[in-house]
């Protein structure tokens, strides 16, 4: 399946690391190759990684000051050593966790005549649009009781990597909906204006 | 030469699992900077960092006979760091969320501005900070620690996809914020 463009852009700081791989990374070089606006991006961020790689300098790290810390607290406490009993509620853990999430990414809502869908590479634009991202943890119920709230719809979405882009009926409503998903960190991974 | 390679921590891994302090120096000093970097550039307080990075290896000492091997030395122990450092997030209530967007100066970032800001270490830091944690310590791994993004699904604890929405959003802020800043030393 090929990726949608957010997805394309988010693999291009992978691009620029160079830890992808295979089939992904011959789909982002390809689609890179095909886009001068993307060839440009992942130019900016191999700079940027250029940039924060050569920040290192100067930083004091403890050394051996905290190595020496860390026997002597170590010689302190009677060592503990934790038997490997908490695998199974882990596993449960990990089970509920994947499953909330593609609650999630399952998620959505068709909306009978509203047509303003911004298909991928496109660039028509959405007025009053808004573009969110959820936390892995949110449920349907959650997603929906929030967007019901703020009077917002889902007009596309949710993309591979999870974004939905959402349509305020005007614009003082796209302020108030913004304002909303941004006040629910628990919820909300990120929410903004679609530009 | 400090081990760096993962069969290499590992072997130290093994061996602090078995209680031999020797090796928990050695990962120590194998691990110690960018580990600390990492904790740092969330807390920006010195001597917290300190404290957390003493907790860390506190904890790999503790842990080391439960590891199983099923992620890398590195993302299992920068797993440790990150939920260290987000519980001292919590914990003293600091304002970790701003993702604010920064000023639009135009509809899309220009790339030769943000190129140019991207090669400034001010600019790039500025923007950086202006990042919510979780979305900062994305980029962080992926750019100081050259991780991938199953890496740091496995650090953060959160769904592959999860990261990959926090990178997309993370880099568009920071193009954006880039391109401000070039855009307003002109102005």
């Amino acid at each position: 399946m090929s990726m949608e463009r957010e997805e394309l852009e988010a693999m291009l700081v992978f691009l620029a690391n160079d830890t992808l791989e295979g089939d992904e990374r011959l789909e982002v070089e390809t689609a890179v190759a095909a886009d001068p606006n993307l060839a440009e991006e992942l130019k900016v961020l191999k700079g940027i990684r250029a940039t924060m790689q050569a920040e290192d300098d100067g930083i004091q790290t403890p050394g051996e000051f905290g190595l020496a810390r860390l026997k002597r607290d170590i010689k302190a406490s009677k060592r503990m050593i934790q038997p490997a009993q908490s695998t199974g509620l882990w596993r449960i853990a990990a089970v509920v966790a994947v499953g909330l999430f593609a609650a999630q990414t399952l998620f959505l809502v068709s909306q009978p005549g509203v047509e303003d869908y911004i298909l991928a590479g496109e660039e028509q634009r959405l007025e009053f649009a808004l573009q969110a991202g959820f936390v892995g943890t949110a449920t349907e119920a959650d997603i929906r009781e929030l967007l019901l709230d703020a009077g917002l719809v889902i007009v596309d979405g949710p993309s591979a990597i999870g974004i939905y882009t959402l349509s305020a009926p005007d614009a003082d409503a796209q302020s108030a909906a913004l304002e909303r998903l941004q006040n629910r960190p628990e919820l909300v991974e990120f929410a903004e204006e679609l530009q | 030469m400090a081990p760096t390679s993962n069969a290499d921590l590992k072997v130290l891994m093994q061996s602090i699992g078995s209680g031999d302090q020797a090796a928990l120096a050695g990962l120590y000093r194998a691990l110690e900077r960018p580990v600390y970097k990492f904790i740092l550039s969330k807390l920006n307080d010195p001597a917290e960092a300190h404290d957390i990075l003493h907790e860390v290896f506190m904890d790999v000492w503790k842990a080391a006979p439960s590891f199983e091997g099923r992620s890398t030395v590195k993302t299992w122990i920068f797993g440790i760091a990150y939920r260290k450092t987000m519980d001292h997030f919590r914990k003293h209530s600091r304002v970790s969320v701003t993702d604010d967007m920064p000023e639009q100066i135009d509809e899309s970032p220009d790339a030769a501005s943000c190129l140019a800001a991207s090669q400034e270490s001010a600019h790039v830091k500025h923007c950086m900070g202006e990042l919510k944690a979780e979305h900062r310590s994305a980029v962080e791994l992926a750019f100081f620690e050259d991780m991938s993004y199953g890496q740091i699904s496995e650090v953060a604890g959160v769904p592959e996809g999860t990261i990959k929405t926090r990178i997309y959003h993370a880099k568009k802020l920071l193009m954006r914020c880039l391109q401000g800043r070039i855009a307003g030393a002109l102005s």
